[in-house]
């Protein structure tokens, strides 16, 4: 799948759902609304 | 260090999402999660969704999204808490009322390679139906669009050298050494 517009500053984030690494569950950034987020990427690598 | 950020302003409007772009899951991300003890949602983002998203080709990458939804800040590559320059960033964003943020965004302006990611994709399906060498395979030609992708590459070296990334600390030096040859 690709973006068809770049995500900079001022878009709005696109809603994802992914898998909680605890259980799991499926976790949506629409649960964060009304927060301030920080959303990190990582990996083992 | 996310987790002490995290306890000193959690009782205020913020919240942590921690999200491993591991392919092989919670198997190889969940013991950092653990040894960080952190109380944050960690997700498994193994299909590199966000990776795409952002036009990311690396990691570590930051996200400051504001109480709408808004994205405020973003920092490809080099976003690490461990950076005072990352920390103070952050906290600043925390006080700030209308929730700008101050540094320039650090973004990838150079369209990720479509075919890099279809092989990538490609890939990952063949890897999670336990066809680990014909999943390498793929991931090879990917590299071979994207030499930058290091999302790509580096998740190539990981499954075909755990030696190098899950017996003790990460080797950089070793990582140093297949750059130098183009590997």
């Amino acid at each position: 799948m690709v973006a068809t517009e770049q995500i900079g500053v001022g878009s709005v984030m696109p809603e994802f759902e992914l898998p909680s690494i605890t259980d799991g569950r499926a976790v949506r950034l629409s649960e964060y609304r009304g927060k301030k987020v920080i959303l990190f990427m990582w990996a083992s690598w | 260090m996310w987790q002490q950020l995290y306890q000193t302003h959690k009782d205020s409007e913020i919240e942590i999402l921690s999200v491993a772009m591991d392919a092989q899951g919670s198997a190889k991300a969940l013991p950092y999660v653990e040894k960080a003890g952190a109380t944050f949602t960690t997700v498994v983002d193994g299909d590199n969704f966000l990776g795409q998203i952002l036009n990311a080709r690396a990691i570590p990458n930051g996200v400051l999204i504001d109480e709408q939804g808004v994205v405020r800040h973003i920092n490809l590559g080099g976003f690490d808490v461990h950076h005072a320059e990352t920390k103070q960033l952050v906290e600043d964003w925390f006080r700030q009322p209308s929730g700008a943020v101050d540094a320039p965004a650090v973004t990838n302006e150079t369209p990720l390679d479509e075919r890099a990611l279809k092989l990538f994709e490609r890939g990952l399906m063949l890897y999670r139906d336990g066809n680990t060498s014909e999943a390498t395979t793929e991931w090879r030609k990917a590299i071979e669009f994207d030499g930058k992708n290091w999302i790509i590459r580096k998740q190539l070296w990981a499954v075909e050298h755990p030696d190098k990334f899950y017996a003790g600390d990460v080797d950089y030096g070793w990582q140093r050494e297949q750059i130098d040859k183009g590997l």
